[in-house]
């Protein structure tokens, strides 16, 4: 029966293909995913490649310019204020960035499929509960509320990561509920439950992997806002706390030398950008191919 | 319609409820909240720890301080502010103004901006200007608000000196904060437009009345645009929200007097009656929104009033 679902699922529910658009663009995924693989490779491997220390600096060598601006090879990207090595700072905050941005979305994604499986396949009084749940958080202001908590509990990584999780999963139980629901009444659904499956066979093997397409475009999309939160959180100075890297908190220290040395401040903001927008490319390509009525999310 | 209003209406009071809820135990996560607030200086004292423990009613049980904060919310009492020492209700309507002119600003400059540039990309797709809007529109949204204000302060004050860098005042100081606010938004709206547009200039209503003879303004602005509203009315709902949101960031990079500046001293001071009152009242703002829209569609479109 597990063979079944895909042939039902095409052949029951109407599939409007996607007009498509920024077409040039999408033709070039190669772009985004090359940007990912570097920083993914950057941060994993942070504590090999970095070339000089991240957290320690040397006052004396402060400020000195990037080497397409005059600086020389040993501080490729220069030195900040306090005579650090702007590249390993790089590297290390995209060892930050990853590990939140990859644990926030594994964490809210597992919550989030498990609320929407159990609230759209049991309806009732389950559903209603964890339905009020989810329009609660989704009404909360998602940064006002993070940088309340983070204000109470203390900065740090795992606050971090935790706060977003438990902000996050809503979005992911919001639309996944909705798709249960559709799949729950599916003609192959119905033939295995007559087969004699039980509820969590059910829901596991039979709704589950009909969600996988959706789940995986609000990953992606939730991966680059997961990132950027870091970012501005840290910027805040209520995310990563120095001396540890971010991106974030290496733009907020660039502020005060913006008129001097802009590259301080602009070669982290680039670092964000490029990496969300590789991100945002790549759920852009994800939803064409996997799930075209999110085109217009 | 009446019965529809009345269930969205509920919907709305029961998510009210549950935010309470949660923004009562989010301000006690810290676990013992009078120890920090006590001074430095009398940390060590236990009689006036107790004192300051019971003169903020945290000697009674969770539940208990849940129902008398509710209470007095119900009369008007919001509590006061640790730092203030001044009703928080009224210190949130002082700032409120500043954050909400700011928000409209933002909104304007979305809907402005946003929205022909998605038609008139969709009228030429893969022309020169589509694909430069298309960039500027990828680029925009993945660029995130304090990096776009600092860009702008660098440009267009350190460097031009064209405009003022902090405080409210004339119009001149809304330009850059609504422009870092509205930039991910203008991206937003205006793809979103485009792929709207797109599909209803395809349809065959559209055709008929270019059969009609319809002028071709007639037929984008009029025919082709109100069809394609739906979708794009309910981003740039959302958009207003996000702006109430993302001026805590806004705000605190421009020294501007909102809401937003004020939970961040809250925050930093751990003024925790402050924190409750903004956090439950802007998610309460925003649940308001949401019903109104609700409501806006529901009686546009009757579909919605039966369907569910």
């Amino acid at each position: 029966m597990t063979a079944l679902p895909h042939e039902a699922d095409a052949a029951t529910l109407p599939v409007r293909r996607p007009r498509l658009s920024f077409g040039w663009v999408r033709s070039l995924p190669k772009l985004p995913v090359a940007i990912l693989v570097i920083v993914l490779l950057a941060g994993v491997l942070a504590p090999l490649i970095q070339p000089h220390d991240p957290i320690e600096g040397d006052l004396s060598l402060a400020l000195k310019e990037p080497v397409f601006n005059g600086g020389d090879w040993d501080y490729p990207l220069g030195t900040d204020h306090q005579g650090r090595d702007v590249l390993s700072r790089l590297v290390a905050g995209a060892r930050v960035s990853i590990l939140i941005g990859f644990s926030v979305v594994i964490g809210a994604g597992t919550i989030g499929v498990v609320i929407a499986l159990l609230a759209g396949y049991l309806g009732g009084w389950v559903d209603q509960v964890l339905s009020r749940l989810t329009d609660v958080l989704l009404s909360m202001p998602f940064l006002l509320v993070a940088i309340a908590v983070v204000g109470a509990v203390g900065a740090g990584v795992r606050n971090l990561m935790l706060i977003l999780i438990f902000m996050g999963w809503a979005q992911y139980a919001r639309v996944l509920r909705g798709e249960v629901l559709r799949i729950r009444n599916a003609d192959f659904v119905r033939l295995a439950r007559v087969n004699g499956a039980g509820p969590v066979r059910l829901m596991a093997l039979h709704i589950f992997p009909n969600i996988t397409n959706t789940l995986i475009v609000l990953a992606t999309l939730q991966l680059g806002t997961t990132i950027l939160i870091e970012a501005t959180l840290s910027f805040l100075g209520l995310g990563v706390p120095p001396p540890e890297a971010s991106w974030g908190g290496m733009l907020n220290e660039g502020r005060p030398y913006l008129t001097t040395q802009p590259w301080m401040a602009l070669i982290p903001g680039i670092t964000i950008m490029l990496t969300v927008l590789a991100v945002n490319l790549l759920g852009d390509w994800l939803r064409l191919r996997l799930d075209p009525r999110f085109r217009q999310l | 319609m009446v019965r529809y209003i009345g269930l969205r209406l509920g919907l709305a009071v029961v998510t009210v409820f549950g935010i309470s809820i949660v923004v009562f135990s989010l301000a006690r996560l810290s676990g013992d909240v009078t120890a920090t607030l006590i001074p430095p200086e009398t940390a060590g004292n236990p009689e006036q720890y107790e004192r300051l423990k019971k003169d903020l009613g945290l000697d009674k049980s969770y539940p208990e301080q849940y129902v008398i904060w509710v209470g007095n919310m119900m009369q008007g009492d919001f509590g006061d502010s640790i730092t203030f020492r001044e009703s928080t209700l009224s210190l949130y309507f002082d700032k409120f103004p500043y954050t909400i002119r700011l928000a409209a600003a933002a909104f304007v400059l979305a809907v402005l901006i946003g929205i022909p540039i998605g038609v008139t990309t969709a009228l030429r797709p893969n022309s020169l200007w589509d694909r430069v809007a298309s960039v500027v529109a990828l680029l925009g949204q993945a660029s995130p608000s304090f990096f776009v204000a600092i860009l702008l302060i660098f440009f267009l004050s350190v460097k031009l000196g064209w405009l003022p860098t902090s405080g409210p005042g004339g119009w001149k100081n809304y330009v850059m904060p609504a422009m870092s606010l509205s930039l991910f938004s203008i991206a937003a709206l205006a793809r979103l437009t485009r792929s709207a547009m797109l599909e209803v200039l395809d349809r065959d209503h559209i055709k008929l009345a270019r059969l009609n003879g319809f002028s071709e303004r007639s037929i984008i602005w009029r025919h082709a645009l109100k069809n394609a509203s739906i979708p794009i009315l309910t981003l740039a709902s959302l958009q207003f929200v996000f702006f109430i949101s993302g001026s805590v960031v806004i705000e605190t990079i421009f020294a501007w007097p909102g809401i937003g500046q004020l939970s961040i001293q809250a925050i930093r001071s751990r003024d925790y009656p402050m924190v409750q009152t903004i956090v439950l009242l802007t998610s309460s703002l925003v649940v308001l929104i949401t019903l109104a829209v609700d409501l806006l569609y529901a009686w546009v479109d009757p579909r919605i009033r039966y369907g569910s």
